[in-house]
């Protein structure tokens, strides 16, 4: 059905002219990041071409920065002699452990300092206290009191992961909604029901923050402990090597690292993802 | 079981030691198959009754109860809630929203899912059984919230303001949805609301709080049978319980809007 108003549109569009007409127009293309997938592979592939010419062609020398063949020759020929999976198992061992007791120590203290206002009270100075202190620091009083070996290495690396855990689970819990907490205590939710079914759930995407920030930092401990005073390990590898002037071994401890990092930070991801469907 | 509240006072202490005397005296009973509204100006403590018939507040003196019936053997009384702000649960989807409250009663999954399902086709969100709360838009999750607490078949049914965070539309939908669900079950209610239109609408009798500290200023039976009040020839009376009721009011809210007071 066509009201007057229609009507009177249309004849004003028709005798409107292009010239007098103003069109108007999206404004916010620039933000819309579009880009195929393609674009990606491409990219990297043609950086990589680009590195193996400036090599190739000697615009950098291979002593400075190697050449990707030489990096990948470098690798296939660690691989072929066991010494790569040798240092990544030792790293991994290492990074797993720690994160690991870091991350579940950190969640269970956090939770306690949530819901205890004593322990809060006794706590929360003495974690701000420690917190400050470089965790490499500790690494000579660790092997002090349980010798060396890899338990020091490991628990530095707990150590680091153990304090934006706590804290991070810490203000979850505090900061969970009442409103919620009033819902299921209104349906007689009892207090450790309460805790499993409500305030857990609400701290998780704080929780997981906290094991993020925690994960990037556990990477970094760890190279500087293995560098410290290790045999194998990628932190070793990479020292080893320096030494040794192996730059092309030595690039592939670097990128070894950084695949380890992206590892983690997906394995986090596809976690999170898993346990909080419900949020945007 | 029959609630009864006798003399409830409720005085609010801040943490510099101030004191707020919020309910004063107030005796009221909920009968069986009764919808019973309470309106007052905001700020007069109708949260803070419905919270200590919950459980939810402590009360400072006074009772509050349930008689049980000849024959009735007691047990804690099932109380289910509707909030203002839906409070569903954002981390479980419609179905295990709507089962909280039988899950809490360690309902058997089975029987669970099916009182669910019951419920979500009841307040018409079929279909939307596995999406989360921020799928939904609000009047869809105060449904959820309502199909929530009718799930655990409540002895008494509390809503707090479940119908004012709505835009005005999706309101009077579901405020005959409402009625037409309560038709179903028929359920105690203590309704809690500052908008007399609502409660001349739904409520079998008005209980009309007075400002700071809130106390029961008149209780009104509405007469007029509940299907009918939205009837042409019934709107003359249905505007004189109105009337009555905003002229018992009036002065407290007026003051209201000039403190400065939580809604
Ligand atoms: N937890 C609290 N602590 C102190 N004062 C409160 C608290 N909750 C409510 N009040 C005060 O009690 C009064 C009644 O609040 P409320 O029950 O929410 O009123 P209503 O729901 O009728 O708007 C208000 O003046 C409010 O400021
Ligand atoms: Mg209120």
């Amino acid at each position: 059905m066509r009201t007057s108003g229609d009507r009177n549109m249309d004849t004003s569009n028709r005798d409107a002219s292009p010239a007098n007409r103003v069109i108007v127009r999206y404004r916010l293309r620039f933000l819309d990041r579009r880009a195929p997938a393609w674009v990606g592979v491409i990219g990297v592939a043609s950086i990589l071409a680009i590195w193996q010419m400036a090599s190739s062609f000697g615009f950098v020398s291979e002593a400075d920065l190697p050449g990707p063949a030489s990096i990948f020759q470098a690798a296939v020929s660690m691989v072929q002699n066991g010494s790569l999976l040798l240092n990544v198992e030792a790293s991994l061992i290492r990074i797993v452990a720690g994160y690991f007791i870091g991350a579940i120590s950190g969640i269970l203290i956090g939770l306690w300092f949530g819901f205890s206002r004593i322990t809060e009270r006794v706590g929360m100075p003495i974690a701000n206290a420690l917190y400050p202190i470089p965790k490499l620091a500790i690494i000579p009083l660790l092997i002090l009191w349980i010798g060396a070996g890899e338990m020091p290495k490991i628990l530095v690396v707990a150590a680091e992961v153990f304090f934006p855990v706590l804290f991070n689970t810490y203000s979850g819990v505090r900061n969970t909604d009442p409103l919620l907490i009033r819902a299921a205590a209104s349906f007689g939710a009892q207090p450790l029901t309460l805790i499993r079914q409500v305030i857990l759930p609400a701290s998780l995407p704080t929780i997981f923050a906290g094991l993020r920030i925690g994960a990037g930092l556990s990477l970094l401990v760890l190279v500087a402990a293995e560098m410290i005073g290790a045999q194998h390990g990628i932190g070793a590898m990479i020292l080893t090597y320096s030494s040794l002037m192996q730059t092309p071994n030595l690039m592939v401890g670097v990128i070894l690292l950084s695949i380890l990092g992206l590892a983690i930070t997906r394995g986090l991801g596809q976690i999170e993802r898993w346990l909080l469907p419900w949020k945007e | 079981m029959r609630l009864i509240m006798e003399s409830v006072n409720k005085t609010y202490r801040d943490k510099r030691g101030q004191e707020t005397h919020v309910l004063q005296d107030i005796d009221l009973s909920v009968e069986k198959d009764e919808f019973l509204a309470i309106v007052g100006p905001s700020g007069c403590g109708k949260s803070t009754l419905l919270g200590m018939v919950a459980g939810l507040v402590p009360l400072t003196s006074g009772s509050i109860s349930f008689a049980l019936e000849d024959g009735q053997s007691p047990h804690a009384p099932r109380i289910g809630v509707v909030f203002q702000e839906h409070a569903l649960f954002p981390w479980r989807t419609v179905q295990r929203n709507v089962e909280y409250g039988l899950e809490v009663q360690r309902i058997g999954k089975r029987e669970r899912t099916e009182r669910a399902r019951t419920l979500i086709d009841m307040v018409g969100l079929s279909g939307f059984e596995q999406r989360y709360p921020h799928q939904l838009s609000g009047g869809m999750r105060q449904r959820v919230g309502i199909a929530r607490a009718l799930a655990i078949e409540p002895d008494l049914l509390l809503m707090d303001e479940p119908l004012s965070a709505l835009d005005a539309q999706v309101r009077q939908l579901l405020q005959e949805e409402l009625l037409r669900i309560w038709e179903q079950h028929r359920q105690k209610t203590l309704y809690v609301t500052h908008n007399i239109a609502e409660a001349v609408a739904m409520a079998d009798r008005i209980v009309v709080l007075s400002r700071r500290p809130g106390r029961i200023r008149a209780v009104l039976t509405v007469e007029i049978p509940r299907a009918e009040r939205s009837l042409p020839d019934r709107q003359t009376q249905v505007a004189e319980y109105q009337r009555q009721i905003w002229d018992l009011i009036r002065s407290d809210a007026e003051q209201a809007l000039y403190e400065d007071v939580r809604g």
